[in-house]
């Protein structure tokens, strides 16, 4: 694809300011040097996007509209007025989106093309301080730069959307954000949510019982009790966890090791289920996955709430694990089989 | 080109069943514990179908391939009236909806098709495998939600071969809308059977 248009704005926070009078961002279309290509180009590449976070705009569902989809899509298609005015538009998004804490950011919206198709990126790299070495006649000269702008800095944000000019084009995207899992909402949300008014892909119902589906098909596949355990902890702490916005890779990397963690990664459907966030929910994965059964060798069944296992509920280990299992009978039924 | 998009099209409905087999199950997961729920099936459109709507006069589709958006889409069809807001709104909470639309007759006097239609993001999990390397792969889905009798008074009318109403005669027009109108008042009617049941526990 041919990249054919480039603005840049440097943006200062404006969310939370006690003015409104913040002025607009300034900055405006680019030439394309070629320097600035290969760099365009490499941050699109190393940015991995086919990797990264799958999102959806959130649309008004009886209009069909969103804003921020519009002004890509007129940055994206737009002649070179209306492109302008769109590209302002966004630098000003992210302006009222970034509160004080934030710094000063370079906000590069991006479009490359291949006959009618567009793709957008849009980037923010923050600001930074660098120093620059000159050896010059007179001797090495160190000048302190304030007014640059970092590509490799953990606080960058890029989003990539593609697609044609119609009404079921640029409804999803992909973004780099490295902090979509921060455990402070306010930070996490502030790209996808505020930014770029989009949902994560995996909706939080439907990835929650994906990460359950996963685990209960490795836990059903393990041929180890100890591997068994993990999981069973790995679940529980996932359930107990403050932070609610994972991917089946976060879960594996934070409560799994070695050959388990493989197997577990290997049962995603695909790449993107594997690296995609969704915001876990107890309740939708208690539905799913909420009890655990075990079968003794007299032919008995028990069934466990997940958070009972440990406690009213202990299995021991060793070669023979014995159950125990203490309570006050609530309920007495007869059944043909076990449920 | 109607030959190629005919060709284009045929080649990717393996992966468009595979697409509609890993979607219904994801329906049927979100739906899993709900009463109600008479069936949940998904279809891919036929190759003459999908043609037949690329071909339209009003259609304006540019890239049929990517705007059709039914390629796959899938039906709930529910007992009563009010289950379809609750499995809207599990759905919702399942896919990302682009578009939600209430079909229903223009005027209070009319009785005609009704269903719930929401338009859908594909989730990028449940892509089979090859879809994202497809060239112009749909990027939506389609969902409709209705009751067994606004059902009842749509299915059977796709075995006629009539492109719209006013192509009836007009006595046939009004056995239609009888038909309508009894699966409307059987929906009301079953609907005050349910709030009985339920005010004197018998559900």
């Amino acid at each position: 694809m041919e990249l054919f248009r480039l603005h840049a704005y440097a943006v200062v926070p404006h969310r939370t300011s006690p003015t409104e009078d913040e002025p607009d961002p300034v900055g405006g279309a680019v030439q394309v040097s070629r320097d600035l290509r290969v760099a365009i180009d490499g941050n699109i590449q190393g940015a991995r996007f086919h990797e990264r976070i799958g999102v959806d705009f959130q649309m008004d569902q009886t209009t069909r509209r969103s804003d921020v989809r519009e002004l890509i899509m007129n940055f994206a298609f737009g002649e070179a007025p209306t492109a302008k005015a769109a590209g302002q538009s966004l630098a000003r998004r992210l302006a009222n989106a970034m509160d004080r804490r934030s710094m000063q950011c370079l906000f590069i919206p991006a479009v490359m093309r291949q006959r009618g198709r567009r793709r957008v990126t849009l980037w923010t790299f923050p600001q930074d301080r660098a120093f620059q070495f000159r050896n010059a006649d007179t001797g090495p000269t160190i000048e302190v730069m304030t007014d640059v702008f970092s590509q490799s800095s953990k606080l960058r944000k890029a989003a990539l959307f593609e697609g044609g000019r119609s009404r079921s084009d640029f409804l999803r995207g992909q973004v780099l954000d490295f902090q979509a899992s921060h455990s402070s909402r306010d930070v996490a949300d502030f790209w996808i949510e505020r930014f770029l008014a989009c949902n994560l892909g995996i909706r939080a119902d439907t990835g929650t019982r994906l990460l359950a589906k996963t685990a209960r098909s490795v836990y059903e596949r393990s041929e180890t009790a100890d591997d068994r355990e993990t999981l069973h902890a790995a679940m529980m702490s996932m359930r107990r966890s403050p932070q609610k916005r994972v991917s089946l890779q976060t879960f594996a990397v934070r409560y799994l090791e070695g050959e388990l963690r493989e197997r577990f990664l290997n049962a995603a459907p695909n790449d993107h289920s594997r690296d995609s966030l969704f915001d876990f929910r107890r309740d939708v994965f208690d539905e799913t996955l909420g009890f655990r059964i075990f079968e003794l060798d007299t032919g008995v069944f028990v069934s466990s709430p997940l958070d009972q296992v440990g406690k009213s509920v202990r299995v021991g280990s060793g070669e023979r694990r014995r159950l125990r299992c203490e309570g006050d009978v609530v309920e007495d039924r007869v059944r043909a089989r076990h449920a | 080109m109607p030959d190629e998009l005919r060709e284009r099209y045929q080649q990717r409905r393996a992966l468009l069943q595979q697409l509609g087999g890993k979607l219904e199950e994801a329906t049927r997961e979100a739906l899993g514990s709900m009463p109600h729920i008479d069936r949940v099936s998904f279809r891919v459109k036929s190759v003459d179908s999908f043609m037949a709507k690329a071909a339209q006069v009003d259609s304006l589709y540019e890239n049929p391939l990517v705007e059709i958006e039914d390629q796959v889409a899938g039906r709930v069809i529910v007992f009563f009236l009010s289950d379809i807001d609750v499995v809207l709104q599990k759905l919702r909470g399942t896919f990302n909806a682009v578009e939600g639309v209430r079909k229903r007759p223009a005027r209070d006097e009319e009785f005609s098709y009704e269903s719930h239609h929401l338009v859908c993001t594909i989730p990028p999990h449940l892509e089979p495998v090859g879809f994202r390397e497809l060239l112009d792969a749909p990027n939506t889905f389609e969902l409709q939600v209705r009751t067994i009798f606004m059902h009842a008074y749509s299915e059977p009318q796709h075995d006629f071969a009539y492109k719209a109403a006013e192509d009836l005669p007009g006595n046939t027009r009004r056995e239609l809308a009888w038909i309508a109108a009894s699966a409307w008042g059987a929906d009301q009617a079953y609907e005050r059977v349910l709030k009985w049941a339920r005010d004197n526990g018998h559900v």
